[in-house]
């Protein structure tokens, strides 16, 4: 085929289908073979057959792509081709997708020129369609979470309401509470209890006391020795606070109902209120049972002093298979590093957050810092 | 006259300096609606996906020098399309864009900083997090910008293409990171 025939029939079958073809110059200008569209004209102006253009500096993504085009006119194969990917050009004020093709037509460097508007709209449509359902599933995992979160803090703020309100009067400390929420939490994890538990657990655990709210004063804050008649009414916490958290359907709730139950039953069936025994106890409550003791003895209480870790292992040991669920008491005795850390992780909290509550005092009542403070005013992270 | 290789030269009488920067970041993040803002100061709620490249140009005053900025969109990554690195050839700096209200959208632009670190080395970036309108609904922590602002591979900008909170400071970090001697 001559180069005229050729050119003829390049230029007809093309012209049209809005592609223009140019033959590349040593010189880095370009021959035009075909520049039927009218995007073409726009950028490049009028052009003929035959016509040299410089196409360098009009289209960045263009004048990217030459690097690669050069190089397959040099060293690429005859039939292979390059492509510079879709880029968007304005030509008037419209949107134009484009695409350029480096090829060897003949033996001879050529660049084609496309707007692949057809199949630019169809992955266009199949990419928006996925993303906009991956956004919005997205969403609406987000809302869901976001609302079981909202409800959990809700529950804790209910709980820890309820739990001070009992603490207050028998002036344990907020740091027992949230060390039985931990203990008991760690030693079920160890046990591989399951997820829907583990989830509610270290609330649930920090409930076992609530019944104390419904013993009166003199009995709760008496600080010598208990006579019969007081000992069952304090025994009645447990059954109070099993009623307080009676009847919901907050899975924190009726877990921590089964634990205020059942936290003084004993392995040997001489506990209370109902003496239940052995396996016949819930789990959750034989674990509560082991870490409430530990932790009541270890620390300061105002009518006794504290026992050492040791001292009070020794007891626990003794009382295996008696007070104490013996698996389960193995396992916590196994497990005395992470409870010496949970120990220190709540000293530092405790200290750190009195710390801050003074500071807050002292900035009237600022408050921490804010995202605010933070990033500071002009959106720069502050380092 | 403006040389496009980004060697300074003189025009006006003062220094004037092009450089070529690519905004990368997952799909929906605002790559495109925070160019828009830049470049006609508009904002449009609606989601248009971008397929292929988009070239703009903005200038970016540095005391007495003005630095040329060509602003490459580039399309967002997903589990669909895979960003075409080849683009980011030529770049002098990056703009990784992450989407505050999705904290997987970091995870995507640590992921694509490291691929391009990998084919073209270190180039000067500067983090926008994006969607600082909606920051009430963010899913990321303070800690968690707290962690990415002292990386030392980006700067950290809060931004909105919405209300234009941040944008400036975007492109002016990025300009400053780029001409630093
Ligand atoms: N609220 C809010 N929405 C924004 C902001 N920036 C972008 N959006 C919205 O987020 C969606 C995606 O914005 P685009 O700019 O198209 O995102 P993109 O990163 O270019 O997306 P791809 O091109 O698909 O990668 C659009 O609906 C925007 O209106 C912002 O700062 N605030
Ligand atoms: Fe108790
Ligand atoms: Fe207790
Ligand atoms: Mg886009």
């Amino acid at each position: 085929m001559s180069q005229d025939t050729y050119e003829a029939v390049l230029h007809a079958v093309l012209g049209d289908a809005g592609t223009a073809v140019l033959e590349a110059r040593p010189d880095g200008s370009f021959r035009v073979v075909s520049s039927g569209p009218e995007w073409f004209t726009v950028l490049v102006g009028p052009t003929k057959q035959g016509d040299i253009v410089d196409l360098g500096g009009r289209c960045p993504p263009l004048d990217h792509f030459m690097l690669v085009a050069r190089d397959h006119w040099a060293h690429g194969s005859t039939t292979g081709i390059e492509s510079s990917g879709i880029w968007i050009e304005m030509v008037g004020d419209q949107e134009i997708p484009l695409e350029a093709y480096a090829r060897r037509i003949e033996g001879r460097p050529h660049l084609i020129l496309s707007s692949p508007a057809r199949q630019y709209d169809e992955v266009r449509g199949m990419l928006q369609h996925a993303r906009e359902s991956l956004l919005s599933n997205g969403v609406l995992e987000r809302a869901v979470e976001e609302r079981t979160q909202m409800i959990r803090a809700r529950e804790e703020e209910i709980a820890v309401r309820l739990v001070s309100a009992a603490e207050f009067r028998d002036s344990a400390t907020g740091a027992h509470i949230r060390r039985i929420g931990r203990f008991t939490l760690l030693v079920a994890t160890a046990m591989r209890l399951h997820e829907h538990v583990l989830d509610h657990l270290e609330l649930a655990a920090s409930m076992h006391d609530v019944g104390k709210i419904g013993i009166p004063d003199h009995i709760l804050l008496k600080p010598g020795p208990l006579d019969e008649e007081e000992r069952r009414v304090m025994e009645r916490h447990t059954v109070v606070g099993a009623r307080i958290l009676e009847d919901s359907d907050t899975p924190a709730l009726q877990l921590g109902r089964e634990i205020a139950l059942s936290h003084h039953e004993r392995w040997d069936g001489t506990g209370y209120p109902f003496g239940l025994s052995g396996e016949q106890i819930p789990l959750v409550a034989r674990i509560v049972a082991i870490v409430d003791y530990f932790d009541a003895t270890v620390n300061d209480r105002p009518y006794r002093p504290a026992m050492s870790v040791e001292e009070v292992l020794g007891i626990m040991r003794g009382e295996r298979e008696r007070h104490f669920d013996p698996a389960v008491l193995d396992l916590f005795l196994h497990l005395q590093p992470q409870i010496a850390e949970i120990r220190r992780a709540v000293d530092l909290e405790v200290a750190e957050e009195r710390a801050l509550a003074a500071e807050r005092a002292a900035l009237g009542g600022r408050g921490a810092p804010s995202r605010e403070d933070f990033w500071g005013t002009d959106g720069f992270a502050l380092h | 006259m403006v040389n496009t290789n980004g060697a300074w030269t003189q025009a006006e009488g003062r220094d004037v300096v092009s450089k070529k920067v690519c905004l990368v970041g997952s799909f929906a993040v605002g790559k495109t609606s925070l160019v828009r803002r830049t470049i006609d100061d508009v904002y449009d709620e609606g989601y248009l996906t971008t397929v292929g490249v988009k070239v703009d140009r903005t200038e970016v005053k540095i005391g007495p020098r003005t630095v040329n900025l060509m602003l490459w969109d580039l399309a967002g990554e997903d589990a669909f399309a895979e960003l075409r690195l080849d683009y980011i050839r030529g770049a002098s700096g990056l703009i990784l864009v992450a989407d505050g209200t999705r904290a997987d959208t970091i995870d995507s632009a640590i992921e694509l900083k490291r691929k391009i670190n990998r084919a073209f080395g270190p180039l000067p970036s500067v983090l926008a997090l994006n969607k600082s309108d909606l920051v009430a609904s963010w899913s990321i922590s303070d800690a968690h910008c707290r962690i990415l602002g002292r990386s030392g591979a980006w700067s950290v900008v809060r931004t909105s293409a919405r209300t234009g909170e941040g944008v400036p400071t975007l492109l002016a970090t990025l300009a400053r990171r780029m001409v630093a001697p």
